[in-house]
């Protein structure tokens, strides 16, 4: 085969592809006029100036590649400010499925629940679940409320039995389905407990 | 300037043509100075065939990249051209992979404008008297700090991309990384992971060794995905790399993966994807991905890199 290397150092199979098959993925600016310096690498570009930048059409929201990009801020001030302060505020227990018994914790703000054993609460025995964001529960410290929200999972989630396709509020012992897995929801904090 | 030989000086004939101005003489030494041209032209060439010889001994380099599952391509990688061997064998090469975060298309474009930033500093720079280490971090901090500007300049609160980039110059390998990418060295059948990642996991896991927290409370924390160092962030503050330069052996590989490819594949399946050739290896490695037709498939990107 003969491999070429294209002006913005990807390497590809010159026999397969006229053109660099990489680059098309470098352009999520492409579509959009006026956005193209941003796509070359080593095109000469005045390093001082940031491409010039003009507002996207307004698109529905892509899912997040990591769940915790929005996290990972949040998680440095945890760290820095209160170190080992993450306190449980409540607990999803499984009462059917391949983790029956099992309890997982809910900390403050927002947990990924999904497959990946990287998740907040990772249901990693059941292969009905996606492997991340299926799900998410959240805490809302302010408002010492807890609310349920569907993610980006391929089956539908459910709220005592309701299909859940918009954020719906928790009670105590809501039921709730994440793939084969059925879980009760007992909170920590509410009316009669709250962190401080 | 270097100097001509002393029987090519002009000082030399205008002497032999003063004592011996016989004609006979005349055409001996001419013939002489013509064989010692001769001779001459025939060495540089020479040398200079062995030096592009030398030069084309470069690692030999390929790279997996695709979206997975995912709506868009965050990842972005590159390596520095080595088109210009004696600019290359003089600069080496410099590979560098970027994984954005963030909403939208704003990952894409941070890891985009990080690895752009790096490779146009590479290029741009001029051999200089900074080791290879500080080479390295310079190019990083410029990177974050255009990043960082162009995140303040369009309001993006929330985004960022991790940054692991490696130099090779002189079979030797530095390398500097920020976030959760990782750079392994494939060396006598096994596979070792180079960099330290920058999670809250792997804090808590130090946090636990040292005794300041429970084991069991740093193994279970929700949180150990989420990263503690980043291109983007407010303060860079946490860098690994390289503190002295590693000498690579003959037929040492070095991965630098995105963590769709790690995630995705053990050690064990990499290792079982390290074929001699380098592009038959990669091959390999996006095959074994695109085979789990893992409907939650991460972007994935690997450059792969063969010491000669």
């Amino acid at each position: 085969m003969k491999m070429k290397q294209c002006p913005n150092g990807h390497f590809y199979d010159q026999a397969k592809n006229q053109a660099c098959p990489y680059c098309r993925n470098l352009a999520p600016a492409a579509g959009r006029t006026g956005g193209a310096k941003t796509v070359g690498i080593e095109q000469p570009a005045p390093a001082a100036a940031p491409p010039p930048f003009q507002p996207q059409a307004p698109r529905p929201q892509q899912p997040v590649s990591r769940p915790p990009a929005s996290a990972a801020g949040h998680t440095v001030a945890i760290l820095e400010q209160k170190l080992g302060m993450d306190p449980v505020v409540g607990w999803l227990v499984c009462i059917d499925g391949n983790e029956k018994g099992r309890d997982f914790r809910i900390h403050a703000d927002n947990n990924y629940i999904g497959r990946d054993p990287s998740m907040d609460i990772a249901l990693t025995q059941d292969d009905t679940v996606s492997r991340r964001n299926h799900a998410i529960i959240s805490y809302d410290a302010e408002s010492n409320t807890f609310y349920f929200s569907p993610g980006e999972g391929r089956s539908i989630i459910r709220h005592n039995g309701n299909p859940v396709f918009s954020t719906v509020e928790l009670s105590a012992r809501d039921e709730l389905v994440i793939g084969m897995t059925k879980l009760l929801f007992v909170p920590f904090c509410g009316e009669h407990f709250k962190w401080n | 300037m270097t100097e001509l030989p002393p029987n090519l000086q002009p000082g030399f004939m205008q002497e032999s043509a003063k004592t011996a101005p016989m004609p006979w003489i005349w055409a001996g030494a001419a013939a002489l100075i013509a064989v010692a041209l001769f001779l001459l032209v025939f060495l540089l060439a020479r040398r200079k065939k062995k030096k592009a010889g030398k030069q084309r001994a470069l690692p030999r380099i390929a790279n997996i990249h695709g979206i997975g599952k995912r709506d868009s391509q965050q990842d972005t990688f590159a390596v520095s051209s080595c088109e210009d061997a004696a600019l290359c064998a003089r600069k080496g090469v410099l590979a560098v992979l970027a994984d954005g975060m963030g909403g939208l298309s704003h990952g894409a474009e941070i890891s985009n404008m990080a690895v752009k930033t790096m490779m146009e500093g590479f290029s741009a720079a001029r051999q200089s008297a900074q080791t290879p280490q500080e080479e390295l971090r310079n190019l990083l901090r410029l990177a974050d700090r255009q990043v960082r500007e162009y995140m303040e300049a369009r309001a993006i609160e929330r985004g960022g991309s991790t940054l692991i980039a490696v130099l090779i110059r002189d079979g030797m390998m530095d390398y500097v990384s920020v976030g959760d990418s990782r750079l392994c060295l494939v060396r006598d059948g096994a596979i070792r992971t180079l960099n330290r990642v920058h999670n809250y996991g792997a804090e808590l896991d130090e946090l636990a060794r040292q005794g300041a927290i429970e084991q069991e409370y740093a193994a279970s924390h929700p949180s150990r995905n989420a990263l503690t160092s980043y291109v983007g962030i407010r303060e860079l503050k946490k860098v690994d790399g390289s503190e002295e330069s590693i000498k690579l052996q003959k037929g040492d590989r070095l991965i630098l993966m995105s963590d769709g490819v790690f995630n995705t594949l053990r050690d064990e399946e990499i290792l079982r994807c390290m074929k001699p050739d380098v592009y038959a290896s990669a091959v390999c490695l996006e095959r074994e991905i695109l085979d789990r037709n893992d409907n939650e498939q991460d972007n994935y990107t690997a450059i792969l890199i063969d010491q000669p």
